[in-house]
């Protein structure tokens, strides 16, 4: 780890990564120049934000300028901030580097190449829905008919659709519902699982019972299905909306969780150390929730991050049956569903979501792997 | 002779054993199955006893960390096993535990101030500044460098790791502490640090210590008495250098002369003990012992050993006592 | 007591050093030592002192990397095992040199009966067949005091006690009759009486196989009944040898002297136990000189800077020690030191 580095490296204050490329750290190079062009384009889109900062907009966009804004800035912050710590870098506290586990955790991760790079791409993915605003060209909603069906070109980036709908935009705005319910509904369901699993594995007998049959119940019936079933009788109320279906996605996605932990838990209440806390006196809450969970926690970090993408999938499967998130809003299940009637005329309109829906995916896949062999002790660095 | 501190009469913890759809009970692994002893205030009772034999569980469910099956503890004139709620977590302040394993003993996310500190915080003792100055002086008397609070586990050695664990059973100044093999996984050198600090320990705050191990070296070295346990029984109890110069019971002979001495060319007469120890969940009828006891193999056993009932306890001398029906009742 | 046999197997200055985060870790840095001819050499030392090390670095088991092969021979039948190839090691390994290990519950796979595992063995090296295998086996089974051997052949690990396993381990290790024995902690994880089961059980075919036992243990008690020779281990380097008879009653080494005052007595009862201070020293960052001289009471200018060499202080008795080798260590009083 050398305190000097080479001129090249100077190379990143133009273009964050530019300098962790040229001095030969190509993954890192790469993921970050994906944010970094991201930024470059958004910069571009400066005039729209402040067009739509100072005119007051529908009640739907009043706060996502501003996000798109305070994000902009945090993440020029960031990356030109990581370009400058690869031109200087600031003195290594060896003792402290040895000892703490978050910088044990981060080195493990970083040997894992492709976990590297799913990580810069989940890191794009969240910057390219956080700024959608300032790189969309268009309104995702705005329909005029005239410009229907186009295909790609310097008009219209990716085309539009059977309503002359910008599709670069929508695929953009869709990023934003897609990336926000895979969190949303992973937070929901990593809560629930985790707080369920703890309380089963801990206290055992009736209850532990209880919630296990329960959720062996739901394990044993098809999500889909589940999912129809659910929002049927829910939509047949006449409610529909994206709230529904991230509280449905989360309410049908904790059972992994809840099994995990409490397998983790069974183990854990069987250490010294939970034993020496209930010799002190602890109250059971205390020792769930000081003692046993914060030691349960790494494997349910990667489960969840390995759900988001699949839970992105179930919602575009759910938007491709026409049963997710109501139009006009855009998200990719729901673009790849429009698109469907044109595939032979219009095969744009499917192709560009259904990449992004694949891209997403992978990225989260490939991310939580990473996680996984880092969490994981026993690959840890012998010693 | 005055009131113990604590007084264990006819302990029993048995453990289920479930089988089938319906987790029907369908017998009883008798981990500890009647076992009586006293401790005094400031004294050390060793227990001794091979793996499975119940020392362990002993210890535990005095602490109420396994739930007893029959039998009274008495500690401080009060009946542990009926107390709830306040006056239990009162008694938690006096009674502790130290574990044998460094590792699984201590939280590995909670740095030292938090582990130590907890307990005070928990009771309401101290806390903020206060806190940290009881937590710095207790690491001090252990031997730890107080600057050292805001360590993980990890960053220290076994040795020092025992230490944390003897810091967090001190924190609230306890009048009882049960040493659960708590230098077994140590280095003779670190062994003897650690055994040095308990006796220090003891001076210092009159501390009673119940020392469960199945090394009869340190057991000798650190009890006032000891205590012999098979099958979750105790077979024989006398003071320290009784025990170990006269000892009555023929398992505690074998144990006995089991140890290697570290004397080259010290070769002993060897009691040579045949076979394992039996399955604690059917244990053999008569005496317990009676199919490895090497009496009843040279033929002066009696019938009682092998189908009678489990012999009964009986004063060899004085403070020494014994449960086999080869041994006459003495004075 | 000398042998006057040539040593079957002689370490010189071996070195295994281990890649690892922070740095090179020196776990075996210079070890010589000699096994003779149906002798017994026990190795003591705490944990980390390198003794398990040596011994897979002689059975070639060490993976590389994250091991480093950092020099150093070791002399089996004047060939140097260093330099064998994996093919030519496979072919001593269980067969010449055998090796039973601490944890009996881990060291057998649970998924074959033990006559299988056992059988392995004679069938890999000897090419026996699987009956004249399963024979074998039988044989090796009631050797090691296993009753009724036909019946147990055929069990499976988890239906046998800790002990019943460590004799299957050892009935293992000797069913090539192999010339030399290491055993890593053998008797650690069993009780006292089984304990002494195994040790005799050990000294009694060594009588009948004559084969040569390295014996690695931490508890000097075991030590002094199995062993013919003694090697003390400290940080990566043997610090004492002697036979055991010499090494108990006129042990030299500081490092010896205080691990000797800090076990208890079974028959004398001390009122406190002398205790070397302070902690055994990372092997990432061993000290200059003497590594022991951090702990030691008579560490002096020289011990900082040259590292002692094992030297003859009575025949066969080897000290590295500079205090030694002056003659001022008479009387080591560990209460001078510092802690640090």
């Amino acid at each position: 780890m050398s305190g000097t580095s080479s001129p090249l490296a100077w190379a990143g204050l133009v273009a964050p990564g530019l300098g962790h490329l040229l001095t030969g750290r190509k993954i890192h190079g790469v993921g970050l120049l994906l944010s970094t062009s991201l930024v470059f384009m958004g910069a571009a889109g400066f005039p729209r934000l402040l067009e739509r900062l100072a005119a007051p907009g529908g009640p739907d966009f009043a706060i996502h300028p501003y996000v798109a804004l305070l994000s902009y800035l945090a993440a020029v912050i960031l990356l030109w901030w990581q370009a400058l710590r690869l031109a200087r870098p600031p003195a290594i506290d060896a003792e402290k580097l040895k000892t703490s586990q978050l910088a044990q955790i981060t080195k493990q991760f970083q040997r894992n190449r492709t976990g590297v790079f799913g990580m810069y791409l989940v890191f794009a993915l969240i910057l390219m829905a956080l700024l959608t605003p300032m790189l969309a060209p268009h309104d995702p909603d705005q329909i005029d008919v005239g410009d229907k069906l186009l295909g790609p070109g310097t008009a219209f980036l990716l085309g539009t659709d059977e309503f002359g709908r910008d599709l670069y935009s929508r695929v953009l705005y869709g990023a934003r519902i897609s990336l926000s319910i895979g969190f949303v509904a992973v937070g929901l369901a990593g809560t629930i699982g985790t707080l369920l699993g703890a309380i089963s594995g801990y206290f055992g007998g009736f209850i532990d019972k209880l919630i296990m049959w329960f959720t062996d119940l739901l394990l044993s019936l098809p999500r889909l299905v589940l999912l129809l079933a659910i929002i049927g009788i829910v939509s047949a109320a006449g409610a529909q909306t994206i709230f529904l279906i991230v509280v449905i996605l989360g309410l049908t996605g904790w059972m992994g969780v809840a099994r995990i932990v409490r397998s983790q838990v069974l183990s854990l209440k069987e250490q010294d150390f939970v034993a020496a806390a209930h010799a002190v006196g602890l109250s059971n809450q205390r020792i769930l929730l000081r003692h046993i969970v914060p030691n349960a926690l790494a494997p349910v970090i990667v489960y969840v991050s390995l759900a988001i993408g699949s839970t992105i999938l179930v919602e575009a499967s759910l938007s491709f049956l026409g049963l997710g998130v109501p139009p006009p809003t855009a998200t990719w299940g729901a673009i790849v569903n429009d698109g469907r009637e044109y595939l032979r005329s219009a095969w744009w309109i499917t192709l560009f979501p259904g990449l992004m829906i694949v891209l997403a995916v992978m990225s989260f896949n490939l991310f939580g792997d990473g996680l996984r062999d880092a969490l994981d002790p026993k690959l840890r660095g012998r010693g | 002779m005055s009131e113990s501190l604590l007084q264990v009469n006819d302990l029993k913890t048995w453990f289920p054993m479930k089988k089938g759809l319906m987790s029907r009970v369908v017998g009883h692994v008798k981990a500890v199955d009647g076992v009586s002893f006293e401790i005094g205030a400031g004294e050390t009772l060793g227990l001794v006893g091979e793996s499975g034999c119940g020392k362990t569980t002993v210890g535990r469910t005095l602490l109420r960390l396994i739930p007893a099956t029959g039998g009274t503890v008495r500690f401080d004139g009060k009946n542990v096993f009926d107390l709830k709620g306040d006056p239990l977590r009162a008694l938690r302040r006096d009674m502790q535990i130290i574990f044998q394993d460094p590792y699984s003993s201590l939280n590995p996310r909670m740095d030292v101030r938090s582990i130590i500190g907890e307990a005070l915080q928990v009771h309401g003792i101290a806390k903020g500044q206060e806190l940290e100055d009881r937590v710095a002086a207790l690491m001090t008397r252990v031997g730890l460098l107080a600057e050292h609070m805001r360590r993980y586990p990890h960053e220290f050695s076994g040795g020092q790791r025992q230490r944390i664990g003897i810091a967090r059973a001190l924190a609230l100044e306890p009048k009882f502490i049960v040493c659960d093999e708590a230098v077994s996984a140590l280095d003779v050198s670190v062994q003897a640090q650690i055994l040095n600090l308990l006796e220090d320990l003891q001076q210092e705050f009159g501390i009673s210590y119940l020392f469960i191990s199945h090394d009869l070296s340190v057991v000798r070295h650190i009890s006032d008495r000891v205590a012999v346990m098979y099958l979750g029984r105790i077979v024989e109890l006398a003071d320290v250098d009784e025990l170990f110069d006269n000892p009555s019971h023929p398992y505690t002979r074998a144990l006995l002369s089991a140890i290697p001495v570290p004397r080259p060319g010290a070769k002993k007469d060897r009691v040579q003990l045949d076979g394992d120890v039996p399955n604690p969940i059917d244990p053999p009828t008569g005496c317990h012992f009676h199919p490895r006891c090497p009496m009843v193999k040279a033929g002066e056993g009696v019938p009682e050993c092998s189908t009678g009932a489990c012999p009964e306890t009986v004063t060899v001398g004085p403070n020494h006592f014994a449960a086999c029906h080869l041994i006459q009742p003495g004075t | 007591m000398s042998s006057s046999s040539e040593p079957l197997l002689r370490l010189e200055n071996l070195r295994t050093h281990f890649k690892m985060e922070g740095g090179i870790a020196k776990a075996v840095d210079g070890v010589n030592y000699s096994i003779f001819p149906k002798k017994t050499l026990a190795v003591v030392g705490e944990s980390g002192c390198g003794k398990s090390v040596t011994a897979m670095s002689i059975m070639g088991l060490i993976p590389c990397p994250p091991g480093i092969k950092a020099g150093g021979k070791i002399w089996y039948r004047d060939q140097d095992l260093r330099t064998y190839s994996d093919d030519q090691l496979r072919k001593i390994r269980g067969n010449e040199i055998a090796m039973i290990f601490q944890e009996p519950m881990t060291s057998l796979n649970p998924v074959y009966t033990v006559g299988d595992q056992i059988g392995e063995a004679v069938r890999l090296h000897q090419g026996m067949s699987r009956k004249d295998a399963h024979d074998k086996a039988i044989e090796m089974l009631a050797k090691v005091g296993i009753p009724s051997p036909e019946k147990r052949v055929d069990e499976y690990p988890h239906q046998m006690s800790g002990g019943m396993r460590q004799r299957v381990m050892i009935a293992m290790a000797l069913s090539c009759d192999p010339e030399v024995l290491i055993a890593d902690e053998p008797t650690t994880a069993l009780d006292v009486t089984i304990q002494a089961q195994i040790l005799d059980l050990m000294t009694e075919l060594q009588d009948t196989t004559g084969a040569s036992i390295l014996f690695i243990t931490h508890d000097l008690g075991v030590v002094a009944e199995v062993s013919d020779h003694v090697a003390v281990m400290y940080a990566g380097k043997v610090v004492e040898y002697a036979d055991a008879k010499t090494l108990y009653e006129s042990p030299q080494h500081p490092y010896t002297v205080g691990l000797f005052r800090s076990i208890p007595d079974l028959y004398v009862r001390q009122k406190q136990l002398q205790t070397i201070p302070g902690v055994v020293p990372s092997p990432l960052d061993f000290p200059s000189g003497c590594r022991f001289r951090n702990r030691c009471p008579l560490a002096d200018g020289r011990c900082g800077q040259e590292e002692p060499l094992l030297r003859n202080v009575g025949e066969g008795h080897t000290v590295a020690c500079h205090a030694v080798e002056e003659g001022r260590a008479a009387d080591v009083d560990f209460s001078t030191v510092s802690e640090v």
